[in-house]
């Protein structure tokens, strides 16, 4: 591969992926992109990279999205979970996703993250600013078969909502998960 | 009985459709984001390009980059605005590609993926999944997280780097 004299930025390439630049400067990338071995291999990359992450589907997602995924044909069986209260969800053969609405006073938030604690491992992951319904107090935690191997019975989920500026803990939320 | 002539235009254009495909998909993905419609605008590019080479209508062939470019502008702006013809389209492009080509696919190892957006610092991952899986821009992502909107750009730029050593990492 020939290298590149003056190779774009890895910040360009990202920007010009997001929409970031001016029109000028993102035609300019373009006509670069075009005429140079490295940095079309660079922007290939990038595109693998982000229209992957664009595709994945997260643990927590919109209601926007359920609905979407409902009307592309998915079969998504949804369990309302209380704070505090023990649910269980069968994730069935005759189911593609597992939907754990955990149900709160979201009025006041101005955002909320979801902790995923894996008791077993002793790992958790924090998810910051997911999506969230305010009006009918739910996150909707989306759970795919291949998570399987993540938690035998299912992870604990950690809610917390920021409210004027202050970050307060909402409540923990446990499905008991069965695979059939 | 194929002639040496034919044999060696085949090959050009083989070589020709291997040095673009990338390049053009890479450009579909970023303005139509969709795969197949990526996949459709390759197609169409490329035969386009080479009727055009076929036909001496590319004035300067040492800027066939342009020329490319051009073409994948246009047909990109037709596919946003026709997307019912578009597979019409692609369907006859893919029979005028020589033979043995292969199209790009660019697909990560999705299992992998999951695992290495894991291993991200929270806010890194807040960000990414913000602008890729909701679209948000960064205006809307520093409200929401408290950043300014360079500092998310940042954040972003430097996040992806990290998803990419992550994957090649383990692909290598």
């Amino acid at each position: 591969m020939t290298p590149c004299a003056s190779p774009v930025p890895f910040e360009t390439l990202v920007a010009w992926w997001t929409g970031d630049l001016p029109d000028d400067e993102a035609a300019r990338v373009e006509e670069h992109v075009f005429a140079c071995d490295a940095c079309a291999d660079a922007s290939a990359r990038l595109a693998k990279l982000a229209t992957g992450v664009r595709e994945l589907l997260p643990p927590i997602i919109s209601h926007a999205r359920r609905d979407r995924l409902v009307a592309e044909g998915a079969r998504i069986r949804v369990t309302r979970v209380e704070p505090g209260v023990d649910a269980r969800a069968v994730f069935g053969h005759d189911v593609d996703l597992l939907v754990h609405a955990l149900r709160a006073d979201l009025s006041r938030a101005e955002r909320v993250d979801v902790e995923i604690v894996l008791q077993e491992r002793g790992v958790s992951t924090v998810w910051e600013a997911v999506p969230f319904d305010a009006a009918s107090g739910e996150v909707l935690i989306c759970c795919q078969r291949h998570f399987r191997h993540l938690s035998a019975d299912g992870p604990v989920f950690r809610l917390y909502a920021v409210e004027a500026g202050e970050r307060r803990a909402v409540g923990d939320y446990f499905v008991l998960h069965i695979w059939p | 009985m194929v002639s040496l002539a034919s044999a060696v235009q085949s090959e050009d254009e083989r070589a020709i459709c291997e040095k673009y495909a990338s390049r053009v998909y890479a450009y579909g993905l970023r303005h139509l984001r969709d795969r197949a419609a990526a996949q459709d605008l390759v197609q169409h590019v490329l035969l386009a390009v080479l009727q055009a080479l076929r036909a001496g209508r590319v004035e300067d062939p040492s800027r066939l980059d342009a020329y490319v470019l051009g073409a994948a502008r246009n047909a990109s702006m037709d596919m946003r605005r026709g997307d019912a013809r578009r597979r019409r389209v692609a369907e006859q492009s893919a029979a005028g590609l020589p033979e043995g080509y292969e199209p790009p696919s660019l697909e990560v190892d999705r299992a992998r993926l999951e695992g290495c957006i894991h291993g991200l610092d929270a806010r890194d991952r807040a960000v990414v999944v913000a602008t890729f899986l909701e679209d948000r821009d960064a205006d809307e992502i520093g409200r929401t997280l408290n950043l300014t909107p360079g500092n998310v750009r940042v954040i972003r730029h430097r996040a992806l780097a990290r998803l990419q050593a992550c994957i090649e990492g383990a692909a290598s």
